[in-house]
């Protein structure tokens, strides 16, 4: 059975999975980036080569999401993809019938809209934090709830408050206020999740035909307040998968594997052995200033990232600065 | 007098040429980097749209460099442009600049408009005046038609870049040029080079993408991330829905030319009076798009800049009723080239598979 190999690297979460050509997983793992990706990938390397030993056999990989440009050339990808495609593509392999995504994770949240197997349509917010899970993230801290109990506690809501506000700032001095007022915490709790799902729906969602069947993918699916939540407001059911954290790496796998790839670029398992270290420079070769990134492996120059012009990807290249 | 100018492109090319012949000392400012756009940000008021903040940016580094006069447009509304050189010209005296402004005020009457523009002209005779525009004009073109090539050719590439420096060579033949055989002759080199690298029987599987929106970011590759570049070494052709000689056309009178009202007039149903700034225009474009059959459209649109909002507004209706994928992509100084990047891959790949699928069936 031929193994792919998928990784997705966000700013606050890297997630990396190991499918089978049918696309079953045979390993799911969730790590913290922590601004530090080549680690968060290292650590996950790490457990895969202490439970399957280090010859296991990969046989293409995909990379995607926002640091995949740099892991892609670190481990040697086959395939490297924007998180759009790659969560469309897992979404549709877990339920070729769907037409919906709604993925959220912890920096930026996305919707997609698909129709026949094909995406027609998405829109993706990166900036405003009010609907993303690190929003939630903080305000459980506030209430001084763990954040995997927030959606079980938010579920015991009798009487959801309703907080205003479509941003951070006024949401959450909004809810100060609710907490003041006396409600009870599920019902704040509760009342958080619809204002995601409202901020969602106004921002991301806008203007968007939301048909089932739909899937909710992405860390912040792990709430089922959320869930509950999307359901009331668009009245039909939600879908999680149960991989819903992993979908990113698990689209980034299917793609390598669809590829077709003859031999695959992977540099393998070892490389957690290595030392691995990046070096950057401004290039001062023209207006552009481009932030050039060295990438190193045990002191060898293996790829070099950033630059606009191709003449940094030759290697070779080396003019004594 | 040491003469800048705000530029916009490669427009930079033209405005240096005229203003040389008629015998200035132009000081350009630098090419826009980040370090621009900060300066700009830092002293534009925040709500300012982002092409103010940009050329804010140049001029100041055009003043570290020696500048002391700056030529600019004004008067030209509804939108905030027709501000531009008022707020500008305050916050540089508000920073201690001493700087004299010829601004080509089109709304401020002709007996100051004619003084703008002897000090432009430096007072040079009719024939003179003829002959420096002529001149410019025709670098206008070639700059256009060298842009226009490079969108065909980049899918194409040999090896990443070769396009540009392709370009870049000649823009600096272009710059030296001082009449209109030599213009025309580099071009036609130009033409030649690219033809080498275009595969023609290809072009036409191309997916094809129109880039619509604000003049300004539309045409400045230093604010709109460099997208035509990017969408070419997509394999795409992105194709702009005007390029300079279309703005020259539509913001000064002299130039004007009257199907530019024409070209307007399908966006009618859904923006019934000019909002400003390309509001209306935006909205002809995609249609013109659509209807040439394009895979989708690209709309470039400034943070805070009404006319645009205008037409986001509508956008969505005119995606639906003649069939094209838009992707609006707000720019502003927040905006990272990283969630950019994402969405352009994210929107060829839908239109790449679904040309695909179109083709299948
Ligand atoms: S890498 Fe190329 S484009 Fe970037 S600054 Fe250097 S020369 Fe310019
Ligand atoms: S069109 Fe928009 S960005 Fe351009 S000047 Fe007007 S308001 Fe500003």
């Amino acid at each position: 059975m031929k193994k792919f190999l998928g990784i997705d690297v966000g700013s606050v979460s890297t997630d990396i999975a190991i499918i089978d050509e049918k696309g079953n997983i045979i390993i799911g793992l969730y790590l913290r980036t922590a601004g530090d990706p080549i680690k968060a990938v290292k650590d996950g390397f790490f457990k895969i080569k202490s439970q399957f030993g280090s010859d296991l056999k990969i046989d293409g990989v995909g990379v995607t999401g926002s640091a995949r440009f740099l892991i892609g050339a670190v481990v040697g990808a086959d395939v490297i993809k924007n998180e759009i495609t790659a969560h469309a593509v897992a979404g549709l392999h877990y339920n070729p019938k769907v037409q919906t995504i709604i993925e959220i994770g912890g920096q930026d949240s996305k919707i997609i809209i698909i129709r026949d197997g094909i995406v027609v349509d998405f829109a993706m917010n990166s900036v405003c934090a009010a609907g993303t899970g690190s929003f939630l993230d903080h305000q459980a801290q506030r209430l001084g709830i763990p954040i995997e109990e927030f959606g079980d506690v938010a579920l015991r809501a009798q009487k959801p408050v309703r907080i205003a506000g479509r941003c951070t700032v006024f949401a959450e001095s909004d809810m100060i206020h609710k907490q003041q007022l006396g409600h009870k915490r599920e019902d704040i709790l509760f009342g958080l999740c619809e204002a995601l799902v409202r901020n969602y729906l106004s921002n991301v969602g806008r203007g968007k035909e939301i048909l089932p069947p739909i899937l909710f993918q992405g860390g912040v699916a792990a709430n089922k307040g959320i869930k509950v939540a999307f359901e009331r407001a668009l009245g039909t059911e939600i879908i999680v998968p149960p991989y819903f954290s992993l979908m990113g790496a698990i689209g980034a796998g299917l793609l390598a594997q669809e590829a077709n790839i003859r031999k695959s670029n992977f540099k393998g398992f070892d490389i957690v052995d290595q030392d691995i270290t990046t070096r950057g420079f401004e290039c001062k070769g023209c207006s552009n200033l481009c932030e050039i990134t060295n990438i190193f492996i045990e002191g060898k120059l293996v790829a070099r990232l950033g630059g606009r012009c191709g003449k940094w990807e030759d290697l070779e290249y080396n003019p004594s600065l | 007098m040491k003469i800048t100018y705000p530029p916009f492109g490669d427009a930079r090319i033209a405005i240096e040429s005229f203003l040389r012949d008629f015998g200035h000392e132009v000081i350009p400012p630098p090419p826009s980097t980040n370090r621009t756009l900060s300066i700009g940000v830092k002293y534009a008021p925040e709500f300012a749209c982002l092409p103010l903040k940009i050329t804010l940016g140049n001029y100041i580094e055009a003043i570290e460099k020696g500048a002391d006069t700056i030529l600019m447009l004004g008067g030209i509304g509804p939108c905030r442009f027709g501000y531009y050189a008022e707020v500008q010209r305050r916050i540089l005296k508000d920073l201690g600049y001493d700087i004299d402004w010829i601004v080509l005020d089109l709304s401020n009457g002709w007996i100051n408009l004619f003084k703008s523009i002897e000090k432009v002209t430096n007072r040079s005779n009719i024939i003179k005046v003829m002959k420096v525009l002529r001149l410019a004009w025709e670098k206008v073109l070639a700059i256009d038609e060298i842009e226009k090539i490079s969108r065909r050719a980049r899918p194409f590439e040999r090896y990443k870049g070769e396009v540009d420096n392709i370009i870049r060579e000649t823009h600096k033949r272009l710059d030296q040029a001082n009449n209109i055989l030599k213009v025309r002759q580099i071009l036609s080199e130009y033409r030649e080079t690219m033809d080498e690298i275009i595969d023609k029987n290809s072009l036409k599987d191309l997916v094809k993408i129109g880039i619509v929106g604000e003049f300004y970011v539309v045409l400045d590759h230093f604010t709109n991330f460099e997208i035509a570049k990017r969408l070419g070494e997509l394999g795409v052709l992105a194709e702009n829905a005007f390029y300079i000689e279309d703005i020259v056309r539509i913001y000064l009178p002299l130039f004007r030319s009257k199907d530019i009202d024409e070209r307007t007039r399908v966006a009618l149903p859904y923006i019934r009076r000019s909002v400003g700034g390309e509001g209306q225009r935006t909205i002809a474009h995609t249609i013109e798009f659509a209807e040439r059959g394009f895979d989708g459209v690209i709309h470039l649109s400034p943070f805070t800049c009404m006319p645009e909002i205008v037409a986001d507004g509508v956008l969505e209706k005119v995606s639906k009723d003649y069939n094209i994928q838009v992707l609006t992509l707000s720019i502003d100084e927040q905006t990272g080239l990283a969630g950019i990047t994402t969405r352009i891959e994210a929107f060829i790949d839908m239109l790449k598979t679904k040309k695909r699928r179109r083709i299948a069936v």
